[in-house]
């Protein structure tokens, strides 16, 4: 009896070893009691729900993009239990995946054979991750008599991947001007235009609103410990304590900020790389507003400091003006918090680039994966997300819905949370006018190196001063077009 | 010599297990059973990945399109000759490990002859604040060592425009100074390798100083001809940790380097590149390939290495 219970014992413990020395402390087979409080995120979590035998299953991927925020899984798994609820066919099934480890996690489902149906929300980038993965919503949208009505034909055009509609429009972040109120009262300047046409007083001057005048504007606001401006001959740049503009999170691809002078596909006809004169002329634009004679943006090392609230500029309020998407609201901090810094701010319509306005645009969405075993179930989910559903996964996501009828609910929650500052929100539906086609975020070839490239070139711009641009912009050109030619052969 | 014990006793196998008594063949079993943890482990996460690793650098798999695997020979292989990322990391790698190594090695035993001085006021304290840093994980080091090192607000470079007539270096943005930040950074974490000098020193017998100061030897006589041929052992663990160290150096110029390699490709380290090419660019079979040339030059150093050690190395109580 003891050599028994001696030997139980010894294979629980045995048991017990191998379970910790193989374990993955992220899975979770069983479904968990429904915490009290919002669970803390977890780098993984595996669907939850044991599948039906009576029901399809459709699993749906979270986690690409937004979506993984401890605040944001009960309210994902609410709409999972109503959606579930609601028909008797189908059984929809969450996988929710932290975003840092989601790309890695999708690569090894797809590996294992093992995709899932849905994946999303996510932004063009994420998409462009995974090209030649995604299902052509068109026939099922054909099908099923989905109502595009409601709906502005150029925004699906952004959603089209090499002709292909990838993916229908749920929520887009148009581009527009941030500034603070509280430093152009400051310098005494005129607020930038909120009306397209518009023009700028600067000195009793009217100017088009434009780059130029853009630089102009930031030179003055840009100030060195001594209280000098950019323009003024003491102006001390190894001493800026305040900067006129910033690329807010757009910059560290050329590629990015360029698309607000020209949006250009990289690629010609060859299949070479090349850059339009106005992408040319922006990356001069912007490296001369860094590393010029009259600098005005934070450079590299100026962004890397506590200062510059570590690359969130324009909330550390030393930065007056900031081109970004309307996803940049989700980091400005509210006058409700004590720790605000950026009380008083608004927002004007992104400046013209030879008499052309481009505000370039980011649109999440969600895809069907082309090896769903049942697609047209898939689309009966994704119809309800982006129909029936779509109100409470604004809520959960965020993002300014695609569908005109639901715009207004949103701005009202952005007011709330920003009371009493008071935004011109008209601004950024103005811009919508405005989006860029191609998509910046077009996928290029061989995209992982392509895109790595880009993004050498950006940090490499904001890093050296002693660039020859023409120089570095031949070698990137060469460089990126070797990078396509490996993707052909 | 034979060894013997109560399982094999002299003169026995494993394999005449079956004279065996009962008790120890029951004895290993359970060791064995015991053991099966690790044993699975080993398989499960080290072997079965290494083989698998070397069947790949033979292939072009990328995860995103497994059905599309191939069979491509010698390719990848050949790959290591043409790269001019390779080159790259080469010479990054190894320009690091020329700076590192030797710095690696020195400065932590001008620590431990510090604070093994016996002039030394209080040192059990400095032995503890030499040690502290590494005591602090990579990334939060790397982190406010960047505050230390920025260009425009760190106290290092204000410290240095405050004594010099000179504006200091941009640490992280400059090609040529990358490395050497990243080299000075390392000596935040030198308190092991202190440690591990200061129990060599401890180590060496007090009545061969005796004897040498009798006969007349320097201080400096006494380090030379006394001190470094005593701990010569741990001066070659402690550089044979280093050279693998500085081959596996990733954490840091990760962070650094935004993971590309910033500023323009000269913190682009050997296992950088690795990992850029198999995880960001989901080339598999080529950073398989990667990862096993990388074992191979390591090994090979290794040995060399272990050659040399007769010649410099001294073993008091002989191999």
């Amino acid at each position: 009896m003891k050599t028994q219970l001696f030997r139980l014992t010894a294979l629980l413990a045995l048991f017990s070893f191998i379970l910790t020395a193989c374990g993955a402390p992220a899975t979770q087979a069983t479904e968990a009691p429904e915490p009290t409080q919002p669970p803390a995120p977890q780098p993984t979590t595996v669907p939850t729900d044991v599948p039906r035998p009576d029901r399809v299953q459709i699993y749906w991927y979270i986690g690409l993009g937004t979506g993984a925020q401890a605040a944001q899984i009960p309210l994902e798994k609410e709409f999972v239990e109503k959606f579930n609820n609601s028909q008797d066919e189908i059984q929809l099934i969450p996988i929710i995946v932290d975003n840092k480890y989601a790309r890695d996690n999708l690569i090894a489902q797809i590996a294992a054979g093992n995709a899932p149906d849905i994946v999303g929300p996510m932004g063009t980038e994420g998409r462009g991750w995974f090209q030649d993965a995604w299902l052509d919503l068109q026939p099922l949208v054909d099908e099923f008599n989905y109502d595009l009505s409601d709906i502005d034909p150029a925004f699906l055009e952004f959603y089209k991947d090499q002709g292909e509609l990838v993916g229908l429009p749920f929520a887009i972040f148009p581009s527009a001007l941030y500034y603070n109120k509280d430093l152009f009262d400051e310098a005494g300047l005129a607020y930038p235009p909120h009306k397209v046409g518009e023009k700028y007083v600067l000195d009793g001057e009217e100017l088009e609103w434009n780059f130029d005048t853009l630089a102009k504007v930031a030179r003055r606001l840009t100030v060195d410990a001594n209280g000098n401006d950019a323009t003024s001959p003491d102006f001390d740049r190894n001493n800026i304590v305040q900067y006129g503009f910033d690329f807010q999170w757009v910059k560290d691809s050329p590629r990015w900020f360029s698309a607000y002078f020209e949006p250009f596909y990289p690629v010609n006809e060859n299949g070479e790389a090349v850059l339009s004169d106005g992408q040319v002329e922006a990356i001069k634009w912007y490296y001369d507003a860094m590393w010029g004679e009259q600098p005005f943006l934070p450079t590299q090392a100026a962004m890397d400091t506590d200062y510059l609230g570590h690359s969130n500029s324009f909330n550390s309020g030393h930065v007056a003006m900031a081109l970004t998407h309307l996803w940049y609201t989700c980091c400005i901090t509210p006058p409700s918090d004590p720790n605000v810094t950026v009380p008083n701010w608004d927002v004007a319509v992104v400046p013209s680039y030879n008499g052309k306005i481009t505000a370039k645009m980011h649109g999440d969405t969600f895809g069907i994966m082309k090896t769903t075993a049942h697609p047209e179930e898939a689309f009966k989910v994704y119809a309800y997300m982006l129909g029936e559903g779509s109100a409470e996964l604004y809520k959960i996501y965020g993002g300014l819905p695609a569908r005109k009828s639901q715009q207004a609910d949103f701005f009202k929650s952005l007011d709330e949370k920003f009371a009493p500052n008071k935004v011109d929100w008209q601004v950024f539906v103005d811009m919508i006018s405005y989006l860029e086609v191609p998509s910046h975020e077009k996928p290029l070839p061989n995209i992982a190196k392509s895109h790595d490239a880009f993004l050498q070139l950006g940090s490499d711009l904001r890093s050296n001063p002693n660039l020859d641009l023409d120089a570095r912009l031949a070698e990137f050109l060469t460089n990126l077009t070797a990078i396509y030619k490996e993707a052909q052969e | 010599m034979t060894t013997t014990n109560h399982i094999f006793p002299a003169g026995r196998t494993f394999m005449q297990r079956k004279s065996l008594s009962k008790l120890a063949r029951r004895e290993i079993h359970w060791g064995l059973a015991f053991l099966s943890p690790w044993i699975f482990g080993f398989l499960v996460f080290t072997l079965i990945p290494m083989v698998v690793s070397l069947i790949f650098s033979f292939t072009n798999y990328n995860p995103i399109h497994p059905g599309q695997t191939k069979f491509i020979g010698l390719t990848n292989w050949l790959r290591l000759f043409t790269d001019p990322f390779m080159t790259q990391a080469w010479k990054v790698t190894l320009r690091f490990a020329l700076i590192s190594v030797p710095l690696s090695i020195l400065f932590p035993l001008g620590l431990a002859v510090l604070v093994n001085s016996e002039y030394l006021f209080a040192k059990n304290i400095f032995r503890t604040l030499f040690y502290l840093p590494t005591m602090i994980p990579i990334v939060v080091s790397v982190i406010i060592w960047g505050g230390i090192m920025n260009s425009e607000t760190g106290w290092l470079n204000r410290a240095i425009e405050f004594l010099l007539p000179v504006q200091g270096p941009r640490w992280y943005q400059d090609e040529f100074w990358v490395i050497p930040a990243l080299t000075i950074m390392g000596f935040w974490g030198v308190g092991n390798a202190m440690v591990v000098m200061l129990a060599g020193l401890q180590g060496v017998p007090t009545e061969l100083y005796d004897a040498a100061k009798v006969d007349g030897a320097t201080g400096w006589q006494r380090f030379f001809h006394i001190t470094l041929p005593m701990i010569s052992p741990v001066i070659f663990y402690q550089l044979m940790l280093s050279l693998i160290g500085s081959f596996q150096y990733f954490t840091q110029a990760y962070i650094i380097g935004n993971g590309r390699g910033d500023p323009n490709g000269a913190t682009l380290f050997y296992n950088l590149y690795l990992y850029r090419v198999a995880f960001n660019f989901l080339d598999m079979g080529y950073g398989a390939t990667l990862a096993w040339a990388m074992f191979i030059i390591v090994l090979i150093l290794t040995i060399v290495l272990f050659k040399t050690q007769n010649r410099w190395v001294y073993y008091a109580g002989g191999e």
